[in-house]
């Protein structure tokens, strides 16, 4: 069972993370090197900024014509063979799964990466009723069994240490006490997944892309549990939002172009299985979710949100997300694009996301998919100024901000003003003064600008 | 009744914007060099492009190189079988060396385009301990959209396949690189 | 050519000696420049914290000081990306607005683009590390972003920092990391930031750097701050300083 997310707001959260240097510089060092990785390989890329412009048009062109694309593809699908399901959202999600599961009498799951799983809480939902899922993606296993929510979309433990997992891993697999060598304890994980997936009943996965052209799908992992866990159970369903969908079949060779280079710095995942059909003698199901997508899709400023395609790129590069974590922003998705969608999803539990930042635009120049990260973020902040998001002191401080700056007489008595306090260090150099944490004030000169140009356009005329 | 399917559409419906076109087929750039390219990129997806030496056959060559592999499950016609075909899952995870054909290569990635026409095979793939890919050398091919395009793709993706490049892996500890997670610990590429 | 000389908030109040060096630097460059005494602020802060309607009117405000001017000059990337990028869609836009969000120019854009600086008699005998101001730099593509790595050009701020004599620039591990100032933020997320800020100066540290240089003020009193709490003998100047030749 996963935890819930608690309701302090990012600041809160990010200062715990803080208050262990050591981790939080680890973490940072971690995450930048893995975008080190994908400035390497998108160098090797010459049209990589043309391939950004034309996946950015793809999925322009997709959300447009969004329902006819969907329709297109529930038919392909069909005529395939494989069963398409719509959840309106995550309990019908829930709901069809768990009906499709008791169906087949399938107890003992094998899921692989699905954020869109995370998002609708189906482990915890399949647990109460008795069935028994396990996360076969590394990150994904250790976590569940540390019962905590992954930090990264695509790195689900970067939070841990080799230490925490060598202890996570004596605890619940009997490996040695104090053996923290990865290559050791990934053996281990194999060993007991493997056992996982020739007992399982049924797989579940994500899915990265689905194309309306031909009603396939494409799984892309490295680890290739998604391949094994959808081949030896005799029912696989496979779940995606409703903007996953691409148009055309040659489409994909755009995404997966830009997918493993932009996530990791690879020039491809290991697996990309391209799958139309179920396997014989198997059944295939695919549910596809709306869950607030459709909400999204009316919002003509976040609109180009929905063009994501789970790369985590933007919490790579985020200085703040590399500094503070994943669990700080107590969503399901955290980062940039976590903290765009989640707000659309529970505006007051995520109000405070849009303000987790400098609004530096790293995010944006890395997206591989060209969202305009920072310029939404921003947008939201307008949005939850109009939708009472911003707290009463800040409002009536820039308020009289603003007063002051529309009387040019008053902005130049401020500034006298401000210019007599700064001589007065005491006033500021205090526990109530968030700036001196690790600053010193800046120093107010007894003239600014104004009246040194006053002075010199003074004593210009006099000669 | 509305079912699902009808509110989710009439959602899209009532919210999607103007249409846009579709911006039709991206020109690439083309590697100058597909052979090199493709080696390189095979080792850094943690594999290896292997060439036979000179007067072997691609049997002898398997051989050699997966000297260690006591049984080994071809479904490749010249590379004879040192294993039964395994009768249960449990049966693949025994075997040493899958050897599966290939039917691209895509330089640009170090990738492998294999079409499972048998779903022995693709178990075969994921659960042997090593893998080797053999690829006819003349369907090598730079940019993805060129593997799109190929008739070999084109005449194979409609039921279940993989874009196949290197061994499983993981870096989920710590960014410890591990070849070997899920699936298969080594991969070789054939290109005869 | 008319130029009117828009200087920052912040600048005004707390850097006004890089203010006049921005001031002597256009005018030795041939240009006559105004400094209207009824400008106040770009609007920033209120439209950063979501509140447009509070921003619109500061806005209004700066389009009309500024509105007969051929061009607005503007030491500071942020301000000037500000009137440029982000005052679309405000309540009550006037002509004037939308004559200054073409004629508003962060300084090196000026001196780069409009008057095509190949010369400054300028010298700083210094190791000089330079912070790339977020906004100047991925709004106002003033050199290239690390994240573009197909996207390359010379970058105007080091185009001109070229021209100053006996400067050696230093280099960084991470060559556009923010800063961690971010407006509200660097009180909001306190800790964050001044951690962001300990970072930048300490990369700058470990190359050597003497003095800090970027085209924002902002930046600089937030890096200023963490480096005086360090008792670092490393010192901050805003670009127009150096290519002023005030560090000479």
């Amino acid at each position: 069972m996963s935890k819930p997310h608690d309701g302090l707001a990012h600041a809160a959260r990010s200062e715990k993370f803080l208050g262990n240097a050591d981790r939080s510089a680890r973490h940072d060092a971690a995450l930048w090197f893995v975008r080190t990785k994908r400035d390497n390989a998108t160098r090797l890329v010459p049209e990589w900024e043309e391939l950004r412009m034309q996946a950015s048009r793809i999925k322009a062109h997709t959300v447009s014509n969004l329902d006819t694309l969907l329709a297109a593809f529930d038919d392909n699908c069909r005529a395939n063979g494989v069963t398409v399901h719509w959840a309106a959202d995550a309990a019908e999600h829930n709901a069809i799964i768990a009906g499709l599961l008791q169906k087949h009498g399938a107890k003992h799951i094998v899921k692989s990466k699905s954020m869109l799983t995370e998002e609708c809480g189906l482990n915890d939902h399949l647990h109460g009723l008795g069935i028994e899922t396990v996360d076969t993606d590394l990150g994904e296993y250790i976590v569940q069994l540390r019962d905590e929510p992954p930090s990264h979309i695509v790195l689900p433990a970067i939070h841990t240490t080799r230490e925490d997992i060598g202890e996570l891993f004596h605890r619940h697999l009997g490996t040695p006490a104090g053996n923290a060598d990865p290559e050791f304890l990934t053996r281990a994980a194999r060993a007991e997944l493997r056992k996982k997936f020739l007992a399982a009943d049924a797989g579940i996965t994500g899915v990265n892309f689905a194309i309306a052209e031909t009603g396939g799908i494409a799984v892309c992992t490295n680890e290739g549990n998604a391949d094994i866990g959808m081949l030896l159970p005799k029912l696989h369903i496979a779940c995606m939002g409703i903007e996953k969908l691409i148009p055309k079949l040659d489409d994909l060779a755009v995404f997966t172009r830009l997918l493993a280079r932009a996530a990791t710095g690879q020039h491809s995942t290991t697996y990309t299985s391209l799958i139309h059909k179920p396997r014989p003698g198997a059944e295939m199901h695919i549910v596809v979710v709306d869950n607030g997508r459709s909400v999204m899709l009316g919002r003509p400023e976040f609109r180009e949100s929905l063009n994501c395609i789970r790369c985590g790129a933007c919490m790579n590069t985020c200085p703040v997300f590399r500094r503070t974590g994943g669990h700080s922003y107590g969503s399901v998705i955290p980062g940039p694009i976590g903290s765009i969608l989640s707000p659309s999803l529970d505006l007051k539990k995520h109000a405070s996301l849009p303000f987790a930042s400098t609004l530096c635009g790293s995010c944006t120049d890395v997206c591989p998919v060209k969202i305009p990260l920072h310029e939404q973020l921003l947008a939201w902040r307008k949005f939850a100024a109009k939708h009472g998001g911003v707290s009463l002191p800040k409002r009536l401080g820039m308020g009289a901000a603003a007063f002051v700056f529309r009387h040019p007489q008053l902005w130049r008595v401020s500034g006298k003003i401000g210019a007599v306090l700064g001589r007065f260090p005491f006033l500021f150099n205090h526990r109530l003064n968030p700036w001196v944490k690790g600053r010193a004030m800046p120093v107010i000169p007894p003239k600014g600008f104004r009246e040194l140009y006053a002075e010199r356009e003074k004593s210009k005329k006099k000669n | 009744m509305t079912t699902s399917r009808d509110k989710i559409l009439g959602a899209i419906r009532a919210n999607k914007p103007a249409s846009v076109a579709h911006p039709g087929a991206f020109t690439p750039v083309r590697s100058v060099d597909p052979r090199a390219t493709y080696a390189e990129r095979v080792k850094l997806s943690g594999g290896e492009a292997v060439c036979l030496t000179n007067g072997e056959s691609l049997a002898d060559a398997v051989t050699r190189v997966f000297a260690d592999c006591a049984s080994r499950l071809s479904f490749v016609d010249s590379v004879p079988s040192t294993a039964a075909m395994p009768s249960d899952d449990a049966g693949y995870t025994a075997l040493d060396l899958a050897v599966i054909p290939g039917k691209l290569a895509v330089a640009e990635n170090g990738a492998v385009w294999v079409h499972f026409a048998d779903d022995r095979a693709r178990r075969a793939s994921l659960l042997a301990r090593d893998v080797a890919l053999v690829v006819p050398a003349g369907a090598l091919v730079a940019p993805m959209h060129d593997a799109f395009a190929h008739p070999e793709f084109r005449s194979t993706c409609g039921d279940q396949g993989v874009f196949l490049a290197g061994p499983s892996k993981t870096a989920d500890i710590e960014q410890c690189l591990v070849i070997g997670a899920h699936g298969p610990c080594s991969l070789r590429v054939f290109l005869v | 050519m008319r130029v009117g000389l828009f200087i920052p908030c912040t600048m005004d109040r707390l850097y006004p000696r890089a203010a006049m060096a921005s001031l002597e630097l256009l005018e030795k460059l041939g240009v006559t420049v105004e400094y209207p005494q009824d400008q106040t602020c770009c609007g920033q802060p209120m439209a950063n914290s979501g509140l447009k309607d509070a921003a619109a009117p500061v806005v209004a405000h700066f389009a009309k000081v500024f509105a007969d001017y051929d061009y607005v000059v503007c030491p500071s990337g942020s301000c000037t990306s500000m009137i440029r990028n982000h005052t679309h869609g405000m309540p009550g836009e006037t002509a004037a607005l939308r004559k200054v969000r073409g004629t508003t120019f962060e300084l090196c854009e000026f001196l780069h683009d409009v008057l095509k600086v190949e010369k400054l008699d300028a010298a700083c005998p210094r190791r000089v590390g330079i912070h790339r101001s977020c906004h100047g730099h991925r709004e106002l593509r003033l050199a290239p972003s690390s994240e573009r790595t197909q996207v390359k050009f010379r970058g105007k701020p080091e185009q001109l920092l070229s021209l100053v004599r006996d400067i050696t620039i230093t280099e960084l591990d991470r060559t556009d990391e923010c800063c961690g100032f971010g407006g509200a933020f660097c009180v909001g997320e306190a800790t964050l930031s001044v951690r962001m800020g300990e970072d930048r100066v300490a990369d700058h540290a470990r190359h050597g750097a003497e003095i800090i240089t970027s085209v924002d003020t902002s930046c600089l009193m937030h890096l200023e701050g963490v480096l005086r709490a360090k008792n670092s003998p490393v010192r901050v100047a805003h670009i127009a300083e150096i290519l002023n030749g005030d560090l000479a």
